[in-house]
């Protein structure tokens, strides 16, 4: 792309109209500009930038400075000359942080804009700016102008081409939370320029890796959307390779939720379509996450045969972050049978290869499982050491699920050095990320834990209904290892055990 | 500025959709009339007539977005002002969290507003009285670890003699609180539930002394605005406010005037909560000779149209296509002037229709057009159980209008999205 000054003026007709309003527009003004794409939108800029008298600040939004937009525009705004104009990029990114808020944020605070006393445009793609007319109306309603900017048709062609070859498989796991927000923001555009064309493998392939990004980042109803878009995609026109990878992936979300009737459905589906079509690749994930499903219900026989299976047939294929992932998988289930030497050497082999392969993810779940070998044998130091260096990694990839499993795990080393107040802190935590994300095993491990420090403090009403709380829960989705812990923990109360909860809980149904 | 102005360059500056005009703006037209005689002349009487005796009026004002709500509540300050009254302008947006406002937050609001606007024209309360408040705030509301640290910063700024000031920053700091949507908003919150009658009570004598003050001052009485109230989006959130604590609202001691949703207006039945009837300001009624007659006005009070448009006849097309609401009407002329020639031609005005027909097009969905459907057919607000209308009514999709008797419509945008008017011709 590229086109001189003169020529994209021709053609972007609205270009002209832009810049005449700029020019016009004294004092405030809110301006939208739709435009879906960076480069597009660089030539855009550019040309406005050489064509204008006066000043333009430009304000990018990044996650990291997450506070309130109005607040970064006035430090801009502080030193800018009386004239300037304000361009705001990247609303998107805060968009996919913060949900709605972001948007209502601008609905709410708008008078802000007004006090500025400088014209003020927001760049973003396509889909935001509905989201904006519709959920914040007030602030979409002072606009003075919205102009919409799209690619040519080869020129959409070609940006594809080239974003898609950067994109590899698995490459979620080695990406950080930034990243993956920018990931996020580029498919989002190309789907959105893909609207109007008819199915194809190359929009199926870009719903499920879009749908890997938001699960990431614990996104699971978003993710959801997506996987359930793509696989009406495929089935359509009978992509088996890509439709067996998304029923596991529908799969997953449904571990995370716990509703593992559902996840075996979708997972033997997709075994099924692996095998026929020989996807070795695909088969070594499926039985991975099937033994999951068998671990979760205590289970560990058949866990460990699939996992063995699942092995095989990954260094068979040389699948490294299949392997390691699997490697680590195994480790827990000789952890649960208290077999810590052979866990520790799984976790060891898991680590080195997530650590080879750049696979973030991968070294963060190493880490925490790591940490709770020691952690059973006592060895709090070096247990909270690893716990540490794993909350890094989680918090780095923006990976929420991992997040909130390790601050409960954190939390369980002061328990454990009866430091109570530092427990629940942390417990607490993990409970806001389990909730906000739908994460109800870790939800509901983390309730029995609050559960079990209010006994501790002797806390009775508040220890019963968390207790029961977390009973209802596990029993719903059928959390063996809470499950456990629950029945254990009504005999130290003094009851028959499990049943006990039972009693406390006749009428009122399971959530 | 000299208004009507006479070049483009002016005009695009002289329509703006997002200030209200000021009262006494040359720009300003009387709309009474094409409105079912509707105006803010009404309420003031109404709260001028309500404090000779011993009550307070609680008003409930709405209407659609756009409509020269905020312009008409300024000229309502300045009547009552120049009627000597003491008019306190809240705007919610401001100072509160709209997403989940309460009740509380409006108490808190009242009072902050009370206390800055009379330490802004140094009229000193009753240093009791605001000790009360103060110890109120402090005892009951503010928790230990938070008090504090408010003590610590108002420390700072603390000077000999001007209590107010501490006041003021105490209870900046609660709304700050209030307003970011820390953790502590919501034990404030449960707090001041807690104690709700006091503080109501405190409230009260704050206000009561308030307008002592005022009145040696020559003021009659103290009136609150407070604006912005209409933005809440969520039923929940305004229903509780409005309907779950109009109880609390109708306590405080002083003549308030809310500005509500235009949803709440229309779904709940507000005369058993609050005592005046919903002051509903309609969409001027452009489909007449007269509402086009007066938009044509408007305008020309800002630009002088016989020279500024082609032909006159185009600025009809744009009122046409406004369906009363001035914001459209305003931003419609700006995207018009958005041209190098000195006058709005033909292909300016076909422009700027056909950007504001792409914009409502991102508004209407595909399940909305069975009901857009109905309503064009019934001509009026159909309130089904699923409050599907509330969505309509405040994205402007449709508009209220009165003639005599309230009718509706759908914006006159929607008929220019053309798949959706296949659909609204397309036999059932």
């Amino acid at each position: 792309m590229t086109s001189t000054l003169s020529d994209i003026f021709t053609q972007h007709p609205e270009l002209k109209h832009l810049r005449r309003a700029l020019q016009l527009c004294k004092g405030f003004g809110l301006y939208f500009v739709s435009c879906n794409t960076v480069p597009l939108r660089n030539e855009l800029v550019a040309a406005l930038k050489a064509n204008l008298a006066t000043p333009i600040i430009e304000l990018p939004l990044t996650p990291e400075n997450d506070i309130f937009i109005d607040a970064q525009m006035a430090a801009l705004l502080a030193a800018a000359s009386a004239d300037a104009i304000v361009f705001i990029y990247d609303l998107e990114k805060l968009y996919h942080l913060k949900d709605r808020y972001v948007i209502q944020e601008l609905n709410w605070r708008r008078e802000f804009y007004g006090r500025a006393n400088h014209p003020v445009v927001f760049w973003m793609p396509d889909f935001l700016l509905t989201e904006i007319f519709n959920e914040a109306p007030d602030f979409a309603d002072w606009r003075s102008g919205l102009y919409e900017f799209t690619l040519s048709q080869p020129e959409q062609l070609s940006l594809m081409q080239s974003t898609w070859e950067s994109v590899g498989e698995n490459f979620v796991g080695q990406l950080s939370l930034t990243e993956k927000e920018r990931w996020i923001v580029n498919l989002e555009n190309l789907l959105a320029e893909l609207a109007g064309q008819e199915a194809s493998k190359t929009k199926g392939d870009l719903l499920i890796r879009l749908g890997m990004l938001y699960k990431s980042l614990g996104k699971h109803d978003q993710a959801l959307v997506c996987y359930q878009q793509s696989l009406q995609i495929q089935q359509r026109i009978g992509d088996k390779q890509g439709e067996s990878a998304t029923l596991n992936n529908i799969s997953v979300i449904y571990h995370i939720k716990g509703d593992y009737g559902i996840v075996l459905f979708y997972l033997e589906q997709s075994l099924q379509i692996c095998q026929d079509i020989g996807n070795k690749q695909g088969e070594g994930a499926i039985l991975n996450n099937l033994s999951q499903i068998y671990h979760a219900q205590g289970d560990y026989d058949t866990a460990l045969r699939y996992l063995k299976q699942s092995l095989q047939i990954r260094q068979d294929i040389g699948d490294k972050q299949g392997e390691g992932a699997t490697l680590n998988n195994l480790s827990q289930i000789y952890k649960a049978k208290g077999d810590y030497g052979i866990a520790l050497r799984y976790l060891e082999q898991s680590l080195l290869i997530s650590q080879d392969i750049g696979d973030k993810q991968g070294e963060g779940s190493a880490f925490n499982n790591l940490s709770q070998i020691y952690h059973a044998q006592g060895d709090y130091d070096t247990a909270l050491r690893y716990l540490e260096q794993s909350l890094q990694i989680w918090q780095d990839i923006g990976d929420k699920e991992g997040e909130g499993a390790t601050l409960n795990n954190i939390s369980q080393i002061y328990h454990a050095k009866g430091d109570y107040d530092t427990a629940l802190r942390y417990l607490e935590q993990s409970l806001q990320i389990q909730q906000n994300i739908g994460d109800t095993a870790g939800e509901c491990t983390t309730l029995f834990n609050i559960g079990l420090i209010h006994w501790q403090n002797d806390e009775q009403q508040q220890a019963l209904s968390t207790s029961l709380k977390a009973y209802r829960m596990a029993k719903h989705i059928g959390l063996a290892q809470v499950l456990q812990s629950l029945d254990e923990l009504a005999k130290d109360l003094g009851h028959e055990g499990l049943a006990w909860w039972e009693t406390l809980n006749p009428a009122e149904p399971a959530e | 500025m000299d208004y009507p102005v006479d070049n483009l360059d002016d005009a695009y500056n002289a329509c703006h959709p997002d200030k209200p005009l000021e009262s006494g703006d040359p720009r300003y037209l009387d709309l009474k009339d094409v409105r079912n005689k509707k105006s803010v002349n009404t309420l003031a009487t109404r709260i001028i007539r309500t404090s000779q005796t011993e009550d307070f009026c609680k008003q409930l004002v709405t209407g659609h977005t756009g409509c020269g709500k905020s312009t008409e509540l300024k000229r309502l300050q300045k009547h009552l002002e120049n009627s000597s009254y003491f008019v306190i302008f809240l705007d919610v947006e401001n100072s509160l969290d709209l997403h989940q406002i309460t009740y509380q937050d409006v108490l808190l609001n009242i009072a902050q507003g009370v206390i800055e606007a009379l330490a802004k024209q140094a009229i000193n309360l009753d240093k009791g009285l605001l000790n009360d408040l103060d110890l109120l705030l402090a005892e009951k509301i503010v928790t230990h670890e938070y008090l504090t640290e408010a003590k610590a910063s108002i420390g700072i700024d603390t000077q000999a003699g001007i209590d107010i000031f501490g006041i003021g920053k105490f209870i900046t700091k609660i709304m700050g609180e209030v307003r970011s949507g820390s953790s502590h908003r919501e034990q404030i919150r449960e707090r001041i539930k807690g104690v709700q009658q006091e503080f109501i009570a405190k409230l009260n004598d704050l206000l009561i002394a308030a307008r002592v003050k005022l009145k040696t001052k020559g003021h009659a009485d103290i009136v609150f605005i407070v604006d912005g109230l209409e933005k809440i989006r969520e039923s929940a959130t305004y229903n509780d406010l409005f309907i779950e604590h109009a109880e609390q609202l109708n306590e405080i001691g002083a003549h308030v005037l809310y500005t509500i949703p235009i949803a709440l207006a229309f779904n709940a039945n507000l005369g058993d909560f609050f005592a005046n009837d919903v002051f509903f300001m309609p969409m001027v009624k452009y489909q007449t000779p007269e509402g086009k007659q007066y938009l044509a006005d408007l305008i020309d009070k800002r630009m002088q149209v016989a020279l500024l448009f082609a032909d006159p006849a185009l600025l009809q097309r744009l009122i046409a296509m406004s369906g009363g609401s001035i914001r459209d009407l305003l931003r419609l002329i700006r995207i018009a002037s958005e041209t190098e020639e000195s006058q709005i031609k033909d292909v300016d005005i076909d422009r700027a229709i056909s950007h504001l027909v792409k914009e409502y097009d991102r508004l209407v969905k595909e399940e909305d057009v069975e009901f857009l459907k109905e309503i064009a057919a019934a001509r009026r607000v159909i309130k089904d159980k699923d409050k599907r209308y509330e969505r309509l009514l405040s994205l402007r999709l449709v508009n209220e209008y009165e003639n005599g008797k309230p009718w509706a419509d759908l914006h006159p945008a929607l008929r220019e999205i053309s798949w959706l008017q296949a659909k609204l011709t397309a036999p059932n």
